[in-house]
């Protein structure tokens, strides 16, 4: 992609999520400085830039002034990286210039780094090279004593660098996630294009951010995007990116219960994201199966991610009300993914459940329940979650039925809905209703984007055969602000009430 | 007797280069007659024995016998630090003068 009016052209560096909000990528044929405090990213962050340019027919040349090439090549297979695979095929090559702790170094007048760029010069032509990474400056320093003339040299290879016509990138260490750019004042070294890696403590939980700080003369994103070192490496959540470009459709789908359809006028549409709300026992998790049921009773398929019940559980609940998850996850029908929300940092679930909708290709995807996921999460990572989350669902036009756990058994609202409510195109409620000592359940759709939809507030039943949504609660009022109170108002009253405002 | 094995690194024929290779050789006429074999090696030429011997910064003279391997980086103007480098500390007292073996 490129920047036609500001004439710098963009390199698009392969890695999932990065290029979005780089608009593009990496300035093509410039030095990026990436600087970031120890345990950052920076070194994946490198490899995976020529590894991704492999992929995408680029060469590229690693030069290491810290590990060493075999540590290298150990600590990449992990993220299944075979760089001596791509040593031998001439795709990839390094330029070995960590320190050799058995070798005593002495000085003893002035030096250049001539003898390095030519190294570099000379790897780069051999296998045609399109990418370069230096990892990382910082300890260049360590290696000699005059930090002005190793100041000077670096400069000296970021001029060749851009002589190479090669996009490169440059590491170097920051004591602080939010202090100076780098610890040797680097960033005059490229001061073109800068990016910053962080990895700081939030609510006791840890979160990795990556922020592009200048990229000189071209356009990018700006603040903070979450990222994850997953298994393919790191992953960037560009948030702000999603855009409100989903088709909308007028076609509806069962919700799994005849009467809530009806409710609904008709279904939920194909491509809506649904929240359910309700204390817990209300019949969240019946919600969830009917849904379900009702999608593969169409010839959909369907995938459920649990994370308040296991799976036995949750298929013995389907049994109870006859549906035979087992054999229908057999048939390949169904998919049910169930995790404790604390297994990985929120980040994590969001990549795996991205990977396992676009793998599964559902129709319909359920989750029981969203609140459980933001118990282990910052308020800030649960908001971008749920918007990634809800964006990935729409944009792939399927139906989504998440559900939400009130904390107060009547009445009241979750920290979750607050988050969803406005991205979700329906709500529905369930709420307890205390009626003359006893507790029963009541059932309403708050919102239904786009269609008319029945405004009462329903009396709702589970028995052995499901759901089941009954009369309005015509003589009880309070139910949602949770203080429900029987009206002694005679039945006439209610019906000549009830009248005087026609149903749309 | 041990001979002293040295490799000098360069790139190009640059003023460093030269200077380099002039101090060095005035001290080991000096101190390492007959005992010891010089290579001079142009990066620009050899890039896979820089590479070998993982060199950074030029000129850059390499000590590979006796063991250990000694670096010695720069123009090597600094002649204790080209002395030390090259092992001969224990002959430093007399830099100036006479001959003699360790």
């Amino acid at each position: 992609m490129s920047d036609a009016r500001m004439g710098i052209e963009k390199l698009s560096t392969g890695m999932s999520g990065f290029d979005t909000v780089g608009f593009g990528g990496l300035p093509k044929g410039r030095s990026t400085l990436i600087a970031g405090t120890a345990g950052s990213a920076k070194t994946v962050f490198a490899m995976q830039f020529l590894v991704k340019g492999v992929e995408l027919g680029e060469h590229g040349v690693f030069v290491t002034f810290e590990e060493t090439p075999a540590d290298l090549r150990r600590n990449m297979l992990s993220l299944g990286w075979n760089c001596a695979q791509l040593e031998e095929e001439r795709k990839l090559a390094f330029v070995d210039a960590s320190p050799r702790p058995e070798e005593e170094r002495i000085e003893a007048g002035p030096f250049d780094f001539a003898a390095l760029v030519a190294r570099i010069e000379a790897c780069v032509r051999r296998i045609n090279a399109k990418r370069v990474v230096l990892d990382s400056i910082g300890a260049m320093f360590a290696q000699f004593k005059d930090p002005a003339a190793v100041r000077k040299e670096l400069y000296r290879i970021s001029a060749a660098l851009k002589q190479m016509d090669v996009t490169a990138i440059v590491t170097s260490e920051r004591t602080d996630d939010y202090g100076p750019i780098s610890r040797h004042g680097m960033e005059e070294f490229v001061a073109d294009n800068v990016i910053l890696l962080r990895n700081t403590l939030e609510e006791e939980k840890r979160r990795r951010t990556i922020e592009i700080l200048k990229f000189r003369g071209t356009d990018h994103q700006k603040g903070e995007f979450p990222f994850v070192v997953s298994d393919e490496g790191v992953v960037v959540i560009p948030l702000s990116s999603i855009q409100l470009r989903q088709k909308s459709t007028t076609l509806r789908i069962a919700s799994g219960s005849s009467e809530l359809d009806a409710m609904c006028g008709g279904g939920f549409f194909r491509d809506s994201i649904i929240l359910c709300s309700g204390a817990t026992g209300t019949g969240k998790t019946l919600m969830v199966t009917a849904f379900m049921a009702g999608g593969i009773a169409q010839g959909e398929r369907c995938l459920a991610f649990c994370f308040e019940e296991s799976r036995q559980q949750f298929f013995r609940n389907a049994a109870g009300w006859g549906f035979d998850f087992e054999q229908l996850e057999k048939d390949g029908k169904l998919k049910v993914v169930t995790d404790y929300p604390e297994i990985m940092p929120l980040e994590n679930h969001l990549i795996r459940m991205k990977k396992i909708i676009a793998e599964f290709k559902p129709n319909r995807v359920a989750i029981d329940s969203l609140s459980a996921l933001e118990r282990n999460s910052t308020t800030r990572s649960f908001r971008e979650f749920v918007i990634s989350l809800t964006a990935f669902v729409k944009d792939q036009e399927m139906a989504g039925l998440f559900t939400s756990t009130t904390p107060t058994l009547l009445g009241g609202t979750s920290v979750t809905e607050a988050h969803i409510s406005s991205i979700c195109d329906s709500i529905i409620l369930l709420r307890y209703v205390e009626v003359y000592g006893e507790m029963r359940r009541a059932l309403t759709v708050l919102k239904m984007r786009g269609s008319a939809h029945d405004k009462e507030i329903r009396e709702f039943n589970i028995d052995g055969s499901g759901m089941h949504v009954g009369k309005a609660f015509r003589n009880v009022t309070g139910i949602l602000a949770g203080n429900p109170m029987q009206l002694a108002i005679a039945p006439e009253e209610l019906d000549r009430l009830h009248e005087m405002f026609p149903h749309d | 007797m041990m001979k002293y094995q040295l490799e000098l690194f360069v790139v190009g024929h640059s003023a460093k280069a030269q200077q380099a290779e002039h101090n060095l050789r005035r001290l080991c006429q000096h101190k390492l007659a007959g005992r010891y074999e010089l290579r001079i090696t142009d990066v620009l030429e050899d890039a896979d024995a820089a590479e070998a011997a993982n060199i950074v910064a030029t000129p850059a003279l390499v000590r590979r016998a006796p063991l250990p391997v000694r670096v010695v980086v720069g123009d090597l103007s600094q002649r204790d630090a080209l002395v030390y480098g090259l092992g001969l500390e224990l002959d430093i007292d007399d830099l100036e003068g006479s001959a003699s073996d360790e």
